[in-house]
């Protein structure tokens, strides 16, 4: 594991080199066309090339709308298609962004491209330290998603907004914006489920920055330390295998991720006996007190227990959690290693784009001897 | 209807309640058989060791939480309508609930030096008791206000205002908060609103019911002067009946009664303003000798039927308390009031 952690870092040092100087280029000579790339582990996003522009589609804005959104990305300034005009235009290289999500933060900052951020919403919760630093500074404007703050944004002088397709939030919301001209962009990577797919809007982050080759050289690193783990836990029989849970009840009633969820694709990868694998939902599901501590009673390993850091908490949370095996055998984790005092956790915001950090943990967690070396990342022991 | 009846249909709602409460304890989404359930009943060792924990540690805390939240809130909601010879009355309208929800909002939302959680934690109250505590007091906080009130006002229907009011305040300050919190606190607190009875635990069973019991008792023990008050304010004067030492005491007993339940289990609603009419209407009579106990059983009952509602058949899945309450209750109450014109000849 620390081979592949060093040969990462090695590569995205070069990544970074060659964006870098791909950049001057691209200042020198603006319609130079950028390295292309395309998806492998997405399907909320595609990036298609032409003369002088990339075409963006994103093909599951919000949770409960299917329509595709689609974005043009002028490189330079050739004409369009008749077809793709009336489509929303952004001329690149984005230097001043607007972000509404701490996950947008963690794909900039893989690209190392965080200087183009000029605003976002929950500064309050950021855990990357040079953010922290620029927000204080003023350099970053801090904004309230809830109440989008149109003269803010507009004062900043954006290139582009970038939202999440939240449920329940629409267009609509932000058609102020796109009616005072500024570009808004939903990043639905929320919605993909596979770990490796929600590494890849990577890609989709780096067309607005003409930074495609650091990503695609960003996302093979992952993709292959990534795989070298999947292959370990591939090994490990049936009868070896570790159950576990994940979450803690809120009043009573257990919010348990779905069998298509991210996590759950954390634990099949991880070679884990997940009880709630056969849901249906890629969301979590709310499920009796009943149900859930019937098979949490026996199960070997606890995950993810809300805000809890001790054993102690936990139990304060609720008394009933002390009878669980995982609690009394202290096999009880959570992803509070690289919690800010803020509160700003970096599992959110760099885990999306760091998944065999999350994938090693696991293992470490429920296989310990195939990881000797690796020490948990985003997890910790309670 | 003659007293002897009264009797008999008391006597047939308690054993309404005693039948729903052994169903519920029954019925769950982990089949038990029933022999078992009697043999962990009487603590014998059954084959299954988990079937044991999962009736005293879940079924039998939930059991018992409807039958206290379903009991205090109609017999809160009972008096309050009777105090303000209003049927729309109930504990929600003196704030008590909204006061709670204050107290939460200031735990859950509020963040950096505002956050009262903070401050809590640092006294070494944590976990489910944090809230617990913060719904308290912000009930308690509620109530000392309208109690201030009461003590210079005489008019009842300026008192029901304020209530109201301050229920509007305190929305409009978890308003403010909710702005500005992020999406897992408020999911955290709505999560709070819809209410839960699972989420009392075996060791808190005992803390609630010695606190609801009392409330019932003294409720039980203001029957007489709260028959009088339905005769107008000035009658009761005349029959030697302290207004205001009244209007202290049913305050009191309401925050005690809808203040810890709203504490332990989130405000929960409906239960307080529908229990009452169905009970008059069921009785017709407005002796509260009766109503009490009729209220106590026909709330605890409804609260341990909604439960059994909340749990979706073959399906591991749970409804929210909340929104059963008021699903099935509603139409009952519509139907019956719109049959019986009983109601409008009380206030």
């Amino acid at each position: 594991m620390q081979r592949i952690l060093s040969l990462w870092l090695l590569l995205s040092i070069a990544a970074c080199h060659s964006s870098s100087e791909e950049k001057a280029d691209h200042t020198t000579n603006a319609s130079r066309p950028t390295a292309p790339t395309t998806t492998q582990h997405a399907q909320g996003f595609d990036i298609t090339y032409g003369e002088g522009y990339k075409l963006v589609s994103v093909f599951h804005p919000f949770v409960d709308q299917p329509d595709t959104l689609q974005y043009v990305l002028l490189t330079s300034a050739a004409s369009l298609p008749p077809s793709l005009q009336a489509l929303p235009q952004i001329t690149l290289p984005v230097k001043r962004m607007v972000i509404l999500s701490t996950t947008h933060l963690g794909f900039l900052a893989a690209l190392q491209s965080t200087e183009v951020i000029v605003g976002m919403a929950g500064t309050e919760y950021v855990y990357h330290p040079t953010i922290r630093q620029r927000v204080q500074m003023k350099q970053i404007a801090s904004l309230n998603e809830q109440g989008l703050d149109e003269e803010a944004i507009l004062a900043l002088d954006p290139q582009l907004v970038m939202v999440s397709g939240m449920p329940q939030s629409d267009l609509g919301k932000y058609q102020k914006l796109i009616d005072l001209g500024i570009p808004v962009v939903i990043n639905a990577v929320w919605l993909e489920a596979s770990p490796l797919g929600k590494a890849e809007w990577i890609k989709f982050m780096a067309a607005f920055n003409d930074t495609e080759s650091a990503a695609n050289t960003y996302i093979e690193v992952i993709e292959k330390a990534y795989t070298t783990l999947l292959d370990k836990t591939k090994a490990i029989p049936s009868k070896e295998r570790k159950s576990v849970l994940s979450g803690v009840a809120y009043q009573g009633n257990w919010y348990i991720p779905g069998g298509k969820s991210f996590m759950a694709h954390f634990f099949e990868d991880a070679a884990a006996i997940y009880p709630w694998q056969n849901l249906p939902e890629s969301g979590s599901v709310p499920l009796s007190l009943e149900a859930v501590y019937n098979k949490a009673l026996d199960t070997e390993v606890w995950l993810n227990v809300g805000n809890a850091t001790s054993l102690e908490a936990l139990e304060q949370l609720d008394e009933r959690y002390g009878d669980f095996k995982a609690f009394q055998n202290g096999e009880v984790y959570n992803r509070t290693k690289r919690v800010h005092i803020n509160g700003g956790n970096d599992y959110w915001e760099a885990g999306v784009v760091q998944p065999h950090l999350i994938l090693a943990d696991l293992i470490k967690i429920l296989y310990p001897s195939l990881l000797p070396d690796h020490e948990l990342y985003f997890y910790e022991k309670l | 209807m003659p007293h002897q009846k009264h009797i008999a249909l008391l006597l047939f709602l308690a054993l309404c309640l005693i039948g729903l409460w052994l169903v519920n304890l029954s019925s769950g989404t982990v089949a038990i058989p029933v022999e078992a359930l009697v043999q962990i009943f009487f603590s014998q060792e059954v084959a299954t060791a988990s079937w044991t924990k999962i009736f005293w540690k879940v079924r039998f805390p939930k059991a018992m939480a409807a039958c206290l939240v379903g009991s205090a809130l109609s017999v809160a909601g009972l008096q309050l309508q009777t105090l303000f010879r209003n049927p729309l009355a109930s504990p929600s309208v003196l704030g008590v609930t909204a006061g709670a929800s204050v107290g939460v909002a200031s735990v859950l939302l509020t963040t950096g030096a505002f956050n009262v959680g903070m401050l809590i934690k640092q006294v070494g109250v944590s976990g489910n008791w944090l809230m617990i505590g913060a719904a308290f007091l912000g009930a308690f906080a509620v109530l000392l206000l309208i109690l201030l009130v009461s003590l210079r006002i005489r008019d009842n229907v300026t008192l029901l205002i304020v209530g109201l009011m301050v229920a509007n305040l305190t929305v409009a300050l978890v308003g403010i908060w909710q702005y500005f919190s992020n999406p897992t606190q408020i999911r955290t607190y709505v999560l709070w609103t819809f209410g839960s009875l699972s989420a009392l635990t075996y060791s808190q069973v005992p803390i609630l019911s010695v606190v609801v019991i009392a409330g019932l008792l003294l409720s039980l023990g203001i029957a007489k002067p709260l028959n009088v008050l339905l005769l107008g304010d000035q009658y009761a004067q005349s029959l030697g009946v302290n207004i205001k030492r009244i209007r202290l005491f049913i305050i009191i007993i309401t925050s005690l009664l809808a203040g810890s339940i709203t504490a332990f289990c989130g405000p929960i609603g409906f239960v307080g303003i529908a229990v009452p009419h169905l009970v008059r209407v069921v009785f017709k009579t407005t002796n509260h000798y009766i109503l009490i106990p009729a209220c106590i059983l026909v709330g605890a009952s409804l609260l341990l039927l909604c439960d059994l509602v909340t749990q979706l058949p073959a399906n591991d899945q749970v409804l929210p308390i909340n929104a059963i309450t008021s699903l099935i209750g509603s139409p009952i109450v519509i139907w019956i009031i719109l049959r019986q014109k009983f109601t409008r000849g009380i206030f």
